[in-house]
């Protein structure tokens, strides 16, 4: 494994291969009870599928990377999938309406990361707010039922750019970019200190706000992309189509590796937990297995794989510093950190001042 | 003779992780109503002692006894049902519960239900043995460290106990509350309690302890009474022989003007109209005790903080407005280094390179390059590991301070400013810091050094700033600044 950037080494072990053997060795068996599981058009299939999710998930991580987190993304989604159909069919282009939801996208990201950092909001809370109000926006935009689009984004629903077709062009791009921006550009490093410790990070003299506001930015502009595929996939603005998609999001980005008390995580981990779930989706459907089962075996898979991180990490460093539950949850600041006077902090020490 | 059985027996203890033997045959008794200090360098293996002996891990080979019976595979709580009872050094606080809660968190009274009356009336006894007057139903939200700390001493003081271990129970007490423990830790052994102190403060040993244990690279390399060894001796045992002088070149330049001044600034009741220059190549300290404002300067002087009035000028006039940004002008190596100096669960390699993240520089960084820079910073600073890609966790608290100045070597920033440099930390690393202290104003840096340590700021500074209340009340010369000078001078304003 010499030839392997050496950061990519500890995440092979610990993320990659588990992903990327639990792919195979269930293509394999849906194979061999049905054929023609492994072959390109399924492969290509799949991919589509998962490109909604997988667009979200990579901007799901660099928000979990620096530890924060945006549960509104699912409604936020088909809000955007609203909006695009409703210019169009307000006879706006197609270009325009993209532009538009884009626009949006980064504005909705601004002020996430504005409030967030100005009035130190958990983001849990906030965005769970926003889950709602976006949800009940996109059904009062949408008046309640689909807004059909049959005739518009023919390129975004059947079109190919160099030989795939544009949602998974898209995907690939997003998701070479991210992986890009995460590991060579100071940015990147910048998301995993403030993710790691941020009070630290703020000390030592890092952007911290512009980092925070940027995250928020980057990931609901990718929401908005996703809107827009989900959208020129099911060939209409869905005010219900986004549902769930916030914790699924979330699923594959720690199955990819992040914890979310922050610091860790990567596109590429990201998207194998996407693509991971796509391929058990896709394998209880060749399976002919009731689709009940579907979340039953979507939730054991992230049990299954939260718990043999946890497992491997406490192999890894039994120091025992940590307790098993802190480290099966992976709260590990929240769970150990000693805790020190609240009038020491530096934080503190700036809403004093203000 | 003593017929008693030990309260805490510890024989032929070894421990190993991976890649380290942290114990080696170690033997230590405790009889009731002996303080026995335990000492040694961090990383000698007393927090692995102490582990073990309270419980929370176990040892590879070895018994530990209590009351003369030997304990096997028991867990903290069995330990604690045993009468052995433990003041950590990291504090352990519920900071949404009172601080009578605090005080009685592991033993609420009442039968089926807590009484709330008898928690509180009995933390406010406990409390008031130790000379705090808190309302034990106030919220320990906003208290100090301090405060802090005679909170768990008085959860973990209990005259029914066979044994107390105090880990560093005075790091962060004030001369008068350190009395206080004093006498606390005497009416113990008067009533056959017994203590194991653990401190690095050597006065405080041959104040109060009547044995010592001086562990070495987790072998034990002195057992005996306290009566009759000197300090020298007892240093001696615990590092080898260590020189305790410090290069005090004078490198300071004023020809260009300061490198950072304070022009009458205040911060609340903490800091209250400081004005001083600072120039490239000296060493300048501040200190005081605790309370006086030297670490609420540090904030200000990096920027971390902002004034209330008066304002923070940086060479070149600029004025210092916020952290963010600033740290190519201004450089801050905390306090608290696990949490607010360190990415704690990041590697060597990563902290080091956080003061390059901090500073204006090309947008894209190649890590291979990276990597080159964090072994270059790492020979730089002296850091002891095999290699960069090790987790900063894994590091003793001084090669985790050697990370953190080694972030700001290279980097060009023209100030440096140290809150508590040397907390926790052992002699030969101490004597490591400070002459890198030393070569960083050599090369040109203006060095800042806030310090309660008054045997610290007399070695490393060319000057001194004593702070009380907030305020300057004198300014000496590094090499006049001896202990007893500064104390004084405190004193006297």
């Amino acid at each position: 494994m010499k030839w392997l950037p050496r950061a990519f080494r500890g995440e092979l072990v610990r993320v990659f291969v588990p992903l990327v053997s639990a792919v195979v060795l269930l293509s394999f068996y849906t194979e061999y009870k049905k054929d023609n599981f492994v072959a390109w058009a399924n492969l290509e299939n799949i991919l589509l599928q998962t490109s909604v999710l997988g667009i979200i998930a990579i901007g799901q991580t660099f928000l979990i990377a620096a530890g924060q987190l945006d549960l509104s993304v699912g409604t936020f989604s088909a809000y955007c999938a609203v909006l695009a159909a409703t210019q169009v069919v307000n006879g706006r282009s197609e270009f325009l309406a993209v532009l538009i939801v884009l626009l949006v996208g980064a504005f909705v990201g601004l002020i996430w990361g504005a409030v967030i950092t100005a009035l130190k909001i958990p983001p849990f809370i906030l965005t769970l707010g926003g889950l709602s109000v976006f949800q009940s926006l996109a059904l009062v935009r949408a008046k309640n039922s689909p807004v059909p689009v049959r005739d518009s984004f023919e390129w975004l629903r059947t079109g190919d750019v160099l030989g795939l077709r544009t949602p998974i062009f898209i995907l690939f791009v997003v998701l070479i970019v991210a992986a890009v921006v995460m590991r060579y550009t100071r940015f990147g490093r910048q998301v995993y200190a403030l993710g790691s410790a941020e009070e630290a990070s703020y000390l030592a003299g890092l952007p911290t706000t512009r980092t925070k506001i940027l995250v928020y930015v980057i990931s609901s502009t990718l929401v908005a992309v996703a809107g827009l595929i989900l959208m020129a996939r099911i060939g209409s603005g869905d005010p219900r189509s986004g549902g769930g998609l916030e914790l699924r999001a979330i699923a594959a980005v720690v199955l990819g590796g992040a914890t979310l008390a922050g610091g860790r995580g990567t596109p590429v981990g990201s998207f194998l937990g996407v693509f991971v779930l796509g391929v058990v989706q896709a394998a209880l459907t060749f399976l002919n297995i009731n689709d009940s089962w579907s979340d039953f075996v979507f939730g054991g898979v992230l049990i299954v794989a939260v718990l043999i991180t946890a497992i491997s990490d406490l192999r890894r460093d039994n120091k025992g510093q940590r307790g098993p539950l802190a480290q099966i949850f992976s709260m590990r600041g929240a769970a150990t950190a000693p805790v020190q006077p609240a009038e020491n902090t530096a934080i503190q020490q700036r809403q004093e001042n203000t | 003779m003593n017929l008693q059985a030990p309260a805490l027996d510890l024989s032929g203890i070894s421990k190993s992780y991976p890649g380290a033997r942290a114990l080696d045959d170690v033997s230590l008794r405790l009889m009731p109503g002996e303080v026995h200090a335990l000492v040694g360098e961090n990383g000698a293996g007393k927090s692995t002692l102490i582990k073990i002996a309270s419980g929370a891990i176990q040892a590879d080979s070895g018994t530990v006894s209590v009351d003369g019976s030997v304990v096997a595979n028991a867990s903290r709580r069995a330990f604690q049902a045993l009468g052995i009872r433990v003041i950590y050094q990291e504090r352990q606080i519920a900071r949404d519960l009172s601080v009578g809660e605090n005080v009685m968190l592991d033993r609420l009274p009442g039968t089926g239900l807590v009484s709330w009356r008898r928690t509180m009336s009995e933390a406010s006894e406990r409390l008031a043995v130790l000379g705090l007057e808190l309302d034990p139903r106030s919220s320990v939200r906003g208290l100090s460290v301090a405060q802090w700390q005679l909170i768990e001493i008085a959860r973990a003081v209990d005259y029914g106990a066979r044994a107390i271990i105090m880990d560093e129970p005075t790091a962060s007490l004030s001369r008068v509350e350190v009395e206080r423990l004093f006498d606390v830790v005497n009416a113990l052994r008067a009533r056959g309690v017994a203590v194991l102190y653990i401190s690095h403060h050597l006065d405080e040993i041959f104040h109060l302890a009547d044995t010592v244990t001086v562990l070495r690279d987790g072998r034990q390399v002195f057992n005996g009474a306290v009566a009759g060894l000197t300090p020298d001796q007892l240093v001696n045992e615990m590092f080898g022989e260590v020189s305790h002088t410090v290069d005090r070149t004078d490198s300071c330049n004023r020809d260009g003007g300061p490198a950072i001044s304070l022009v009458d600034v205040h911060a609340g009741t903490r800091v209250r109209g400081v004005s001083c220059e600072i120039y490239p190549g000296e060493v300048v300290g501040f200190t005081g005790g605790t309370g006086s404002g030297t670490t609420e300067l540090a904030a200000l002087l990096v920027g971390a903080r902002r004034p209330s009035s008066g304002s923070v000028v940086l060479g070149g006039g600029r004025r210092l407005r916020s952290r963010t940004g600033a740290a190519s002008a201004v450089a801050f190596l905390p306090s608290d280094r696990k949490r607010r100096g360190l990415l704690l669960d990041k590697t060597i390699a990563d902290n080091l390179l956080l003061g390059r993240l901090a500073v204006p520089g090309p947008p894209v960084v190649m890590p291979r390059r990276q990597r080159k820079v964090a072994t270059m910073l790492m020979k730089a600073a002296n850091v002891k590991s095999d290699s960069a890609d090790r987790g900063v966790r894994t590091l003793s608290g001084g090669n985790q301070q050697k990370v953190i100045i080694g972030r700001w070597m290279e980097v060009g920033t023209p100030v440096l400013v140290f809150d508590e440099p040397t907390a926790g930390i052992d002699i030969p690393s101490k004597m490591e810091i400070y002459a890198t202290l030393r070569r960083l104003a050599n090369e040109g840096a203006a060095i800042v050094v806030c310090s309660t340590d008054f045997q610290e700021v007399g070695l490393v500074t060319d000057r001194v700033f004593v702070m009380r209340d907030g305020r300057i009340v004198g300014e000496v010369a590094g090499a006049l600044a001896s202990e007893q000078r500064l104390i004084e001078m405190e004193m006297s304003a």
